[in-house]
């Protein structure tokens, strides 16, 4: 009796949570992105087909790391400026290898609940805006546990072969994952984009590898004739990865205002299309 | 009585279809609105409208005096859309619990919220299920379910008890019945006999002009001026004669043998009602349902 009691008051203090909370918008705009993003987060790591990707995944990973990561460690020398070989190589894999499991891990960030119709549930209990980014940021997050993940196994194996190179590898992580992160954000705020406009995730891939190529192919034939067109080339998501590649661990982040302004752009363009789009 | 929706010339088209052309109104909160009308009338559209799925061409919408889709809204307007379906991936119990969050519950409360709707449709024993694994009625009250999530002020529900059972659907019927006191619901069905049973307001739209706001209740002369009178057997040219004799019955319109509709002029003949049970009795003819005025179905298509 009591314990019900309990829960009819907490009913009712949330009540008065609902109505005091409908008062203040930028704090609902937060937190319901953050419900969001729990919710987000607990798809894919707390629901069995979470895990049935995390251990596929996992799986692939160990492949990547034991015979190329490795195995480009044992033949690297200590590059210029990178102070742990079997982190060189890590960063060399997962400057390309992210990129592209991003066009598979984000692409269906609102498609599929937009065809579905579960996005109009949603637009009933939190803006657009708090949908969109919610869902940008919940698959930004992801990816950055799985770049943590696969960074600390690339560590670890090198703490392993050599003890002493803990606390450098340490800082040389912490900079590859940000790197990571950063080069991430225009190609999940593009698949954000991209999500708005077709209603499946397949289309949504396919159309991304379209504008990829095709964008990439049109601008360097355009510049080949009139090179002041090469300039165009920075509208391309990744399109600073093999410059990036070939840079010291320190200067890594000298490039970094190019993909922080594309995924400004599409952001914002990506919250346009979701303000306009019919759900 | 405030106004709880107010639609000002509202027009939406897509490409060259205009799919709603002009529609203004103003509804007030209190017993439930039904939206009727064939099918691509507009009603949809009308609804997502409403809701803020979708953005009208021109006009002016407001519900409870925010725009549709304000934030001032949620929590305090829910809808059912139509065909709208849950997420695959979670159990309705984990999809509702997030819906009431969102409108602001804390954790244990936004479950004991989600329980007690799914309790109104229920639906206690299914809430660990997956959407996937349910019927297509099942599916559509859990939607009904989410829709009455907090204490809505304002509920629209597009096509509520299709594809419902017969009891289903009675439950469905018999809640917003109990909440209406509460809550003014805005139903857009085919079903005309629960419409007329469940609401007071009916706005009928056709090829997207709004034809006809009218009122089911019998309080308009037009209404007091006629009687249905629904016989048990099917019944000949006779029962017209003779109820055509009754005094002050100036015609007798009949749609099937069982079915006819009086009209008299009820300020010369205000006991007619009680004379046409008295004669149905002295000829032995047995009636199912006897009704003052006509139904909703004749009031809005008879010509």
């Amino acid at each position: 009796m009591s314990e019900k009691l309990d829960l009819l008051q907490a009913v009712a203090r949330s009540q008065e949570t609902v109505e005091h909370f409908m008062l203040s918008s930028p704090v609902q705009f937060l937190r319901s992105m953050w419900i969001i993003i729990c919710f987000e987060f607990s798809r894919a790591f707390l629901s069995v087909r979470g895990w049935m990707y995390l251990f596929t995944f996992g799986l692939i990973w160990y492949f990547v790391l034991n015979y190329l990561v490795l195995n480009i460690a044992t033949l690297v020398a200590q590059d210029v400026g990178w102070p742990v070989p079997e982190l060189i190589s890590y960063w060399r894999v997962a400057l390309y290898l992210f990129p592209i499991l991003c066009l598979v891990i984000t692409a269906n960030q609102t498609c599929s609940d937009r065809g579905r119709g579960t996005l109009r549930f949603l637009a009933l209990r939190a803006n657009r805006d708090s949908i969109f980014f919610g869902r940008f940021f919940s698959q930004m997050l992801i990816q950055m546990v799985l770049v943590v993940a696969t960074a600390a196994t690339a560590l670890i194996a090198a703490v392993m072969h050599d003890a002493s190179v803990m606390w450098v590898g340490l800082g040389s992580a912490a900079i590859i994952v940000t790197n990571l992160f950063i080069v991430l954000i225009p190609i999940t705020a593009m698949m954000s984009l991209l999500s708005l406009t077709v209603n499946s995730t397949r289309q949504v891939m396919v159309l991304a590898v379209l504008i990829w190529v095709s964008a990439s192919a049109v601008i360097q034939g355009v510049s080949h004739y009139f090179p002041f067109f090469e300039i165009l080339d920075l509208i391309i998501p990744g399109r600073q990865l093999s410059e990036l590649s070939d840079l010291p661990q320190a200067e890594t982040l000298s490039l970094a205002y190019v993909p922080l302004l594309q995924g400004f752009v599409l952001l914002a363009a990506g919250r346009l299309v979701m303000q306009r789009t019919s759900l | 009585m405030s106004s709880i929706i107010c639609c000002e010339n509202l027009s939406k088209r897509y490409g060259s279809n205009l799919a709603l052309d002009n529609v203004s109104f103003e509804l007030e909160s209190g017993s439930p609105i039904a939206l009727v009308g064939p099918n691509g009338a507009g009603k949809t559209t009308l609804f997502s409208i409403l809701c803020g799925y979708l953005h009208s061409s021109s006009g002016s919408v407001s519900l409870l005096g925010h725009n549709p889709g304000s934030s001032n809204l949620f929590g305090q307007v829910s809808a059912l859309p139509q065909d709208a379906q849950l997420d695959p991936s979670f159990a309705i119990h984990e999809q509702l619990s997030f819906y009431a969050r969102l409108q602001g519950y804390g954790g244990k409360a936004a479950k004991m919220e989600a329980n007690r709707v799914l309790e109104l449709m229920q639906l206690t024993e299914t809430m660990t299920s997956l959407p996937s694994s349910l019927s297509h009625g099942m599916r559509k009250r859990v939607a009904i379910a989410q829709a009455l999530i907090g204490k809505p002020k304002l509920v629209f529900l597009d096509e509520p008890t299709a594809g419902l059972d017969p009891a289903n659907a009675r439950n469905i019927r018999q809640q917003i019945s109990s909440l209406s006191d509460s809550t003014t619901f805005v139903i857009s069905s085919h079903n005309l006999q629960e419409l007329e049973r469940l609401c007071e307001t009916v706005l009928l739209l056709e090829r997207g002009k709004l034809q006809q706001q009218t009122q089911v209740k019998v309080n308009t002369k037009t209404q007091w001026d006629f009687l249905t009178v629904l016989m048990n057997d099917p019944q000949g040219q006779e029962v017209q004669t003779t109820l055509q004799s009754l005094a002050s019955v100036e015609s007798i319109t009949s749609k099937n043998k069982y079915e006819f509709v009086l009209k008299y002029n009820h300020e010369k003949a205000p006991n007619l009602d009680q004379q046409l049970l008295k004669m149905l009795s002295e000829k032995g003819w047995s009636y199912r349902q006897l009704t003052r005025g006509k139904t909703l179905e004749d009031q809005l298509f008879s010509t």
